[in-house]
């Protein structure tokens, strides 16, 4: 903790002395001296606060323009048609007025097969949505699983706020509910794969539900509070995406206890009656992985977690690169989600 | 004075340098697509992920090894660095339990393939020069190998002699005899009737300008089925 707080305040000084260089670099540039100031034409004044603005508008612009292109445009995982997969997208009604949009995938070939299918819900990170996510659930679906996307609150169709943590967690529970009843999983297993947010709703929402046999996560942060806002207030670049698209993520210490596995693993080690059952759940649901070079969630929440929850080296892999996302790791985390969620025999 | 006439225009002082801004802009741009085309998403270097153990030029274990891990046989063919071109289809089948070996030659398959427990050939080839097929079909029935993977990583004139080399006597023998797994892009129209029956299971890419690229990781998905389905 001291560690963090010692580098937290260094990086909050390199930040200001930054901001202050590039203030002190404009004086220069345009040859004023903070005694001139006084005396400045309020015409010239408000000139220069238009052309401040109107340079922030077109930073905001070329912001979402950009956003929105390598949404869908830069995407590494392009759509691409195939035999093996169909896709579906349906509505569902959470019971509380709340209704859940999603696409579902299913393997075309299982059409015939009466066996009921292993269905898989994938949940995404805070800024993914579903096109982002269709690269994993399509090729789960062609690896034979029954796979959903859903929207969270704030994305696509669902009402709301995505900032609203505690909200998907309760979407993620009503959605366990109706696959667990749903006629094609009723007699099938229910797992659970999410990355960075959707690891935490994955663990969170299923870990102490009996209805789902296994979750997969990777890039999952382990106390958003004390572990990952303060790397998104003092990264420019991310604090900037957040506050154009007016989505600033903060939780207060109280819906911190809520929306943060390693809190909510001392809770369900009390729930199971005392650590060793937690980690015996442990050993027989949870498989997690993580990057050694995530700058977004970094690599010491997985630390904390697998220290939270007991995970043994059996049930976790380490990546060396790929960063938050795992970019370029995705055909080995499919690989090891099929071999995961088969039982991890072969 | 001097002062206030630099600030009644401030952008002429900019526009001193508009060159210089321009071509940063512009190298700053182009430099950002080069990155982003030919590395950010390529899978080079891959390989070198702690877990995997390179023992040989051509042996790879699997991430979380299990004692008596299946073998698949990776023949690659791609005329440059076919080490790198499949290494996405080596590390789906590491990390789902296979033990991976990567051959570039089919005539020391024999050799190379003593002493393992294969399950599996993967022929990854584009299809479009020497039968080859036939050599591998070959081996895999010497070698008592039940299985072979096709994966066709370029496009359709590859798709096109697959066809044409399976429809062939001798080769639809050799078929028969081994259960064959396909994944290539095809246009709908170009799978005949006939066809469709050997095609069952197989991943076919459907749009033209779809490429196995887009498609890697359904490759991977379809074959651990595959072969799921074929262990039960």
């Amino acid at each position: 903790m001291r560690r963090f707080a010692l580098k937290y305040i260094v990086l909050r000084t390199i930040s200001t002395v930054i901001g202050l260089i590039i203030i002190i670099a404009n004086f220069i540039i345009w040859n004023v001296s903070p005694d001139e100031i006084a005396t400045l034409d309020p015409i010239l004044l408000y000139r220069a606060v238009l052309f401040g603005l109107q340079a922030f508008m077109f930073s905001w612009l070329a912001f979402l323009t950009a956003d929105s292109i390598s949404r869908f445009w830069w995407n590494r995982w392009r759509l691409s048609e195939t035999s093996a997969v169909e896709t579906q997208e349906i509505t569902i009604s959470t019971g509380k007025g709340n209704q859940i949009s999603g696409i579902l995938y299913q393997p075309v070939n299982d059409r015939d097969n009466p066996t009921p299918k292993k269905m898989i819900i994938v949940s995404y990170g805070f800024n993914d949505n579903l096109f982002r996510a269709q690269h994993i659930a399509r090729s789960l679906a062609a690896a034979g699983f029954t796979a959903l996307t859903w929207d969270y609150r704030g994305r696509g169709k669902t009402r709301g706020r995505i900032t609203d943590l505690e909200g998907h967690l309760d979407d993620l529970r009503s959605l366990i509910t109706h696959w667990s009843k749903e006629a094609i999983t009723q007699h099938a297993q229910l797992y659970l794969c999410g990355w960075s947010m959707g690891g935490m709703l994955s663990i969170n929402a299923g870990l102490g539900d009996d209805r789902v046999s296994r979750i997969f996560t990777w890039s999952t942060w382990s106390d958003l509070r004390r572990r990952v806002l303060w790397r998104l207030y003092i990264n420019p670049f991310t604090l900037l995406r957040y506050l154009f698209k007016g989505e600033l993520l903060y939780v207060s210490r109280q819906r911190n206890l809520k929306v943060s596995p390693v809190h909510y693993a001392l809770r369900i080690a009390q729930d199971c009656g005392g650590q060793q059952n937690l980690q015996a759940l442990v050993n027989e649901k949870l498989f997690m992985c993580h990057a050694r070079n995530d700058t977004l969630v970094g690599y010491d929440n997985f630390k904390e977690n697998v220290r939270a929850f007991s995970l043994p080296p059996s049930n976790q892999f380490i990546f060396k690169k790929g960063s938050h996302l795992l970019v370029r790791k995705e055909s080995i985390l499919i690989g090891l989600m099929y071999r995961f969620f088969n039982g991890g025999e072969r | 004075m001097e002062v206030n006439a630099r600030m009644a225009e401030p952008w002429r002082v900019l526009m001193e340098f508009d060159d210089v801004v321009i071509v940063c802009l512009v190298m700053f741009f182009a430099i950002t697509v080069i990155w982003r085309y030919f590395f950010r998403w390529d899978t080079r270097h891959a390989l070198k992920i702690p877990g995997i153990h390179r023992e040989t030029c051509t042996r790879f274990s699997p991430l979380v090894p299990k004692k008596d891990d299946p073998t698949i046989i990776v023949v690659a063919r791609a005329r440059h660095n076919p080490l790198d071109q499949c290494t996405w289809l080596v590390q789906g089948l590491l990390a789902a339990g296979f033990q991976v070996l990567l051959i570039h030659n089919v005539l020391s398959l024999k050799h190379d393939a003593s002493g393992y427990f294969v399950q599996s050939i993967i022929d990854y080839d584009d299809f479009s020069k020497d039968i080859q097929l036939v050599k591998v079909m070959e081996q895999a029935i010497e070698l008592g190998i039940p299985r072979l993977m096709l994966v066709n990583y370029r496009g359709e004139i590859g798709a096109q002699r697959l066809l044409e080399w399976l429809e062939k006597a001798g080769t639809a023998a050799m078929s028969r005899k081994i259960e064959l797994f396909i994944a290539s892009r095809f246009q709908s129209p170009s799978i005949q009737s006939s066809h469709q029956q050997q095609f069952k299971g197989a991943l076919l890419i459907q749009r033209s300008r779809d490429r196995l690229r887009d498609a890697e990781l359904l490759v991977v998905a379809s074959i651990l089925k595959w072969l799921e389905e074929k262990r039960r």
